[in-house]
Parts: structure tokens; C-alpha cells; sequence
């Protein structure tokens, strides 16, 4: 009896407190959001899944390694943790490597003012910075990772995290992939705030063509440039510059292909799974984790305003205006934000065709908040 | 809220070069892009004068060789004929 008492007692259940109960729910309404609702499933159904392995109880599948036991007592999602986020960090950039392969930089080529946009939205960064500083709970470089929500990032905010602050890690990426998914709702009446109906009446005529050694030269620019002046960005920005060349190049059609297809896939799998397990009832339930829900929302809306904004300004001195609302679409959510510019236009006038110049300006916030990754890292 | 001097110093500093230096690249980059762009399109624009400056080559060629087959059917035909006219006078 006492035998079956003590086996009882080494159970999963005896050993599940309410709060990972509650985080149990949490995954399945993740997987219940991506299968029925299909809402980002590609984020919500290997983190949901995460989310479940992470808080059933005894598992040891997230232990981490340490210095005596070495990596003997560790847990396939503590290796991948250890290794892909937080030791090498190397899931971010080969996350980057397919999404570069998958980028068309054509609108950026065809009006490179477009760029300045991709800047400019990543004030909300530096907002949510220093909200999160002034609330005297996070250090310097917990603040940075939690203003780099604000670049709408996915990957260059799990890279940040992993590199700063790995104990945030799992709570600014499920909150920075919400808040992306989130867009639809946050930014149109923001834009529309911000703007006239005249301002966001004004057509944009379509892009240029754009020759091929344009598309060429841009990546190995931006490239050369950006981590010459910040090394930092290095893993971010030349993984992304890397994945365009092979796209663009048209020589490695294999190697453009695995970019963008299998290794981006294996990626994403063992990235979100591992993002999952990261969110265990420990961190979930603490007040730390509202106030960085409630600064990341800062960060988005003064990322879109910030864009805006800018746009509206550019305006002043510019002979054919751009439309501002393509400005919001420097929160580097790709493509969401592009769409939701092209569809808030639309509604005010249904010829306007914003999508490509928009996409512009989404393309440049990428990189505009990989830059600023890259800041952190070199001074932090 | 809690302001710690040197925080406040080390956030501003991180500020002002993150933007700051996110800004900058991003200008630089506009330029070279456009510097590119110019570029692309001054040569594909001599390559384009450099074609319309040499129209009449291939259609001299091709004239000149029309005027040789012209003459070379005048030469067989006159050959012809002054065969038929020697083999009609001798019957």
C-alpha cells in the first residue's frame, strides 16, 4: 500500500498545482485557435503544444544543462533552449535565413524614401524602452528586450531576448506574436485617427520596374553597410541578406528553395515548440508579465503612430505625396501590416492599390528593428 | 516610478544611437539605392543609344547581298540566253 502511495505520490497529477492547470487550458485554447479558428497557426499550435509540455509536471523534458550533470539529466526542449535560444542562439538567424529567401525587396528598391518609414516606426521600441524603465521593476537590459516587442519581430525579439534577458524570453515572444496577430484590430483605428479621409484618399501611382541588378546589389549593400556600422546585427542581417541573395541570385535555386521551405520549417518547429515551454505557470502568474503585456501594446500603437506620423511630415516636403497610411506598415509585422494599409485605403478610396507600397515600408522595419537589436547588443 | 541617474544616462544614450543609428543606415542605404537605381538606368540607357546608333550595318549587309544575287541570276540568265542563240543559229 505504501508502495503504491509513494508511486501515487511520484504521479504527474499529485504534482500539478492549479496554476500549471490553468497554463494546461491555455495550450489548448492555443491549439483550439489555430485548428478551428485557423489563427496564426504557424505561431499558435507548436506554441500551444509548448505551452502543455512545458507545465505537465516531472517531465524533465526542459531541464536545462548544467555544470555537474552535464547534458545526461537534460530535456530534449532544455537542449534545444539551451543551444538554439539562449547559449548559441542560433534558431532566430536561421529563421532569418528563410524569411530573406521568401523577401521580395522590389518595393523597397522602387522608392527607397519607403525606408525612412521602416525608421521611424521603431520609436514604439524606445517607448515601451523606457515605460518599462520607469516602472523600476526591469533592469537596462530587460527594458531593451522588452521595448523590442515594439519592432513587431518575431524572430529579432526571441534573438534579443535570448541574447539579454533568456528568463523573458518565453513571455515577450508569446506576447510579441499576440500583439502581430493583433494588428488587424490595433492599428486601423489608429490610422484613422491620425489621418483625413483626404490624406488617405491620396493614390500612389503603381511602383517601377525594378532590374535584376537592383535586387542584386541591394542585399549585399545593405549587408556591408548595416554590419559594418553595427557588428552586433551581424547574425540577423546577414542570414536575412544571405537568404535574398540566394532567392535573387536565381543560380541556387535548391538552396533558395531549403532556405525558405525545410530548414524554415524545421526551425519554426523546434523555435515555437521551444518558445512554449518557456511559458511556464511561474512566469505566466506575476505581475511582471501584465505590466510587459501592457507595455508591448504601448509599443505596437506608438510604433504605428510613430510611422504615421512621419509619413504625414516626409509629406510636407515631398512634390508626389505618399499616402500616410503605408507609414503604419513600419511595424515590421510582414506582411499583416502592409495588408491592413492597402485595406484601410480601400476603404477610403477602393481604386487605391497600397499593398506594394506598402510592403515597402514593412520590408524596412524589418531591418530597421534588426539595427536596433543590434544596438542593444553592442552596448548592453 | 524609481529614476536612477546613470539608468536614466545609459537609456538615453541607448536612445539616441538606437534611432539615431537605425535612422543613418537607412539614409545611407536610400542612397545607394538610388545612386544604383541611377546608375541602372543611365546604362541600360547607353546600351539602348548604342544600339539605335548602328541601324544601317545589318540593312547594308543584307542590300548587299541582295545586289550580288541580282547580279549573279542576271549573269546565268545572259549565259542561258546566249547559249539558246548559238545552238538556234547553227541548225
Amino acid at each position: 500500500m505504501t508502495e503504491i502511495l509513494d508511486f501515487l505520490g511520484t504521479s504527474g497529477l499529485a504534482n500539478l498545482d492549479w496554476r500549471a492547470g490553468i497554463m494546461l487550458v491555455v495550450g489548448l485554447v492555443f491549439i483550439s485557435l489555430a485548428i478551428s479558428r485557423d489563427r496564426e497557426p504557424y505561431v499558435l499550435l507548436p506554441i500551444g503544444l509548448g505551452i502543455i509540455i512545458g507545465n505537465l509536471p516531472l517531465t524533465g523534458m526542459t531541464d536545462l544543462p548544467t555544470a555537474s550533470s552535464g547534458h545526461q539529466e537534460t530535456g530534449i526542449f532544455g537542449i534545444i533552449f539551451h543551444y538554439g535560444l539562449s547559449f548559441w542562439d542560433i534558431l532566430p538567424p536561421i529563421i532569418f535565413l528563410g524569411l530573406g529567401a521568401m523577401t521580395d525587396f522590389s518595393p523597397v528598391i522602387a522608392n527607397p524614401k519607403t525606408l525612412l518609414l521602416g525608421a521611424a516606426a521603431q520609436v514604439g521600441i524606445f517607448v515601451a524602452f523606457w515605460g518599462a524603465l520607469a516602472t523600476g521593476l526591469f533592469s537596462v537590459p530587460e527594458a531593451a528586450v522588452i521595448g523590442i516587442i515594439g519592432g513587431a519581430d518575431g524572430p529579432t525579439t526571441i534573438f534579443l531576448a535570448g541574447m539579454l534577458a533568456p528568463e523573458l524570453l518565453g513571455v515577450v515572444a508569446v506576447i510579441a506574436y499576440t500583439y502581430m496577430a493583433s494588428v488587424v484590430f490595433i492599428q486601423p483605428p489608429l490610422m484613422k485617427l491620425l489621418t483625413t479621409k483626404k490624406e488617405r484618399e491620396i493614390v500612389m501611382r503603381p511602383p517601377r520596374e525594378v532590374s535584376r541588378i537592383e535586387k542584386l546589389v541591394f542585399p549585399a549593400m545593405a549587408m556591408i553597410v548595416i554590419i559594418l556600422a553595427v557588428p552586433g546585427s551581424a547574425p540577423l542581417i546577414s542570414m536575412f541578406m544571405m537568404g535574398n541573395l540566394f532567392r535573387e541570385s536565381g543560380v541556387v535555386p535548391r538552396l533558395a528553395n531549403a532556405a525558405s521551405n525545410e530548414l524554415l520549417n524545421i526551425a519554426t518547429i523546434f523555435l515555437m515548440i521551444t518558445v512554449g515551454t518557456q511559458l511556464s505557470a511561474e512566469r505566466i502568474f506575476d505581475v511582471d508579465s501584465l505590466i510587459i503585456l501592457g507595455l508591448g501594446l504601448v509599443a505596437f500603437s506608438c510604433g504605428t503612430i510613430g510611422g504615421l506620423l512621419f509619413a504625414k511630415f516626409m509629406n510636407l516636403f515631398l512634390k508626389e505625396k505618399i499616402n500616410p497610411l503605408i507609414g503604419s506598415a513600419g511595424v515590421s509585422a510582414v506582411p499583416m501590416a502592409a495588408r491592413i494599409s492597402h485595406r484601410v485605403g480601400q476603404e477610403a478610396a477602393p481604386s487605391n492599390f497600397l499593398l506594394p507600397h506598402a510592403m515597402g515600408p514593412n520590408v524596412a522595419g524589418v531591418i530597421g528593428s534588426a539595427v536596433v537589436a543590434g544596438v542593444f547588443i553592442s552596448l548592453l | 516610478m524609481i529614476f536612477d541617474q546613470a539608468i536614466i544616462e545609459e537609456g538615453v544614450g541607448l536612445t539616441v544611437i538606437g534611432m539615431g543609428t537605425a535612422f543613418t543606415l537607412l539614409v545611407v542605404l536610400m542612397a545607394v539605392v538610388m545612386l544604383v537605381g541611377r546608375l541602372s538606368r543611365v546604362a541600360s540607357g547607353k546600351v539602348s543609344a548604342g544600339v539605335a546608333s548602328r541601324p544601317d550595318e545589318p540593312v547594308a549587309d543584307a542590300r548587299d547581298k541582295a545586289l550580288a544575287a541580282v547580279v549573279a541570276v542576271g549573269a546565268v540568265l545572259e549565259v542561258g540566253a546566249s547559249a539558246d542563240t548559238l545552238g538556234g543559229d547553227s541548225g
